[in-house]
C-alpha cells in the first residue's frame, strides 16, 4: 500500500496520461466565491464520484433523449 | 451521504419496487471474499455506504454512454468509436455489479433506491457535431478524467487484494472513457468554426460548474471518517486532488485545444 502523498501523485499522473500525457502550465488555483454554488455544495455533500452524470443542458434545458 | 441519501424516490406504493436497484443476486454470483478486516463498525458502515453509492452511480451512468451513441451517429463520428462507446455502456453496468459485490463482501445489502435519472441533453440548439462535443467534454474530458485520478489514488491506498483487483478493472475502463473525450476533441474540434468554438467555451461554464458541485467538498462538509484501505476516501484529500486535476490537467489540456477553459472555471466558481 502507498502513502497518501505517493498515491495522490500517481492519481494525478494517471489523469494526465489519460488526457494525452503532456504536462502544461497549470491554471491558477480555484477559489469558489459563488454563493449559489456554495449552497449547492452544501446540498450535495460527499456523494460517490466515479460515474459521469448527465451533462448539463445549454443554454437552457432543451429537448432530451 | 451514500445512495440511500442521494435518492429521489417517489414515495409510497408498489411503484417503489421499480425505483430500486437490486444487485444482490449479481453480487453473490461474483462471490468476492475479503480477508478478515480490522475495521470499526463506523468504518465498515461508511465503506458499505460508499460502495453502495458507487454501485448506483456506476449503474446509472451506463445511460449516459448509451445516449452518446445516437449523437455520435448523427455527427458522423467513425462507427468504430460508436462501437467503443457501446462497450462502455456494458462496462459501467459491470462496474455497478463489481461495486455491489464489494457491498456484499463487506456485509451490506446490495440494494438501493435509484436516484432521479436526469436525461442526457440532445442540445437541439446546436449542430450534431457541436452537440456531441458538448457532451463529450462534460462526460469524458471533465468527469472521467477526474475519476481516473480518484480511482488510481484509491487503488494505491486499497488494502485487500480483491478490492485492489476491482479498482484496477474499473480504473482500466475509466482511463479509456476519459481518453475517448480527449481523442474526439482532438479529431473533431479542428472541424468547427470560430462561432462554434466560442459557444463551446460558453458551454464549459455550466460543465465546470456541475463538476465543482459534484467534487468540491468544503472543509465543514468533509466526511469525518476515512478508511482508504477499503475505499472510503479522505474527502479533504480527494477534494485537493480534484482541484489539482482541474488546474494542472483539464484546464491546460482544453486550452491546448484552443478552448478558453480558464475563463470558464473562473466564471463557474464566481457566478
Amino acid at each position: 500500500m502507498s502513502t497518501p502523498e505517493h498515491a495522490r501523485k500517481r492519481g494525478l499522473r494517471a489523469a494526465l496520461a489519460a488526457a494525452g500525457g503532456r504536462a502544461r502550465e497549470a491554471a491558477p488555483p480555484i477559489v469558489i466565491t459563488s454563493l449559489t454554488l456554495l449552497a449547492a455544495l452544501a446540498a450535495s455533500g460527499c456523494l460517490p464520484k466515479w460515474g459521469p452524470p448527465a451533462p448539463p443542458a445549454f443554454p437552457e434545458a432543451g429537448r432530451t433523449t | 451521504m451514500g445512495a440511500t441519501g442521494a435518492a429521489g424516490v417517489p414515495g409510497g406504493g408498489a411503484d417503489d419496487v421499480s425505483h430500486m436497484l437490486d444487485l444482490r443476486r449479481e453480487a453473490r454470483a461474483l462471490a468476492i471474499v475479503l480477508p478478515e478486516l480490522s475495521l470499526s463498525d463506523e468504518a465498515r458502515a461508511a465503506a458499505v455506504d460508499e460502495w453502495l453509492g458507487r454501485m448506483v452511480n456506476e449503474h446509472v451512468s451506463a445511460r449516459v454512454f448509451a445516449a452518446l451513441i445516437p449523437q455520435l451517429m448523427r455527427a458522423g463520428v467513425d462507427a468504430s468509436e460508436q462501437a467503443v462507446v457501446a462497450d462502455m455502456v456494458g462496462q459501467e453496468l459491470r462496474h455497478g455489479r463489481l461495486c455491489a459485490a464489494v457491498v456484499d463482501a463487506l456485509g451490506g445489502d446490495a440494494r438501493a433506491p435509484l436516484p432521479e435519472l436526469v436525461d442526457v441533453p440532445t442540445h437541439d440548439d446546436a449542430t450534431p457535431l457541436e452537440a456531441v462535443l458538448r457532451n463529450v467534454l462534460s462526460i469524458s474530458c471533465l468527469n472521467e478524467t477526474v475519476a481516473v485520478a480518484l480511482l488510481e489514488t484509491g487503488r494505491e491506498l486499497a488494502g485487500p487484494p480483491p478490492i485492489r483487483r476491482i479498482l484496477t478493472e474499473i480504473l482500466r475502463d475509466e482511463v479509456n472513457h476519459a481518453k475517448l473525450g480527449w481523442r474526439l476533441v482532438e479529431r473533431l474540434l479542428p472541424r468547427v468554426d470560430a462561432a462554434t468554438r466560442a459557444r463551446l467555451d460558453a458551454y464549459l461554464v455550466p460543465a465546470f460548474r456541475q463538476l465543482l458541485e459534484r467534487h468540491y467538498v468544503p472543509d465543514h462538509l468533509a466526511r469525518p471518517i476515512s478508511a482508504p484501505e477499503v475505499g472510503v476516501d479522505d474527502t479533504r484529500a480527494s477534494c485537493a486532488l480534484f482541484l489539482d486535476v482541474v488546474t494542472t490537467v483539464i484546464v491546460p489540456g482544453l486550452e491546448a485545444h484552443g478552448l478558453d477553459a480558464r475563463a470558464a472555471v473562473a466564471i463557474a466558481s464566481a457566478a
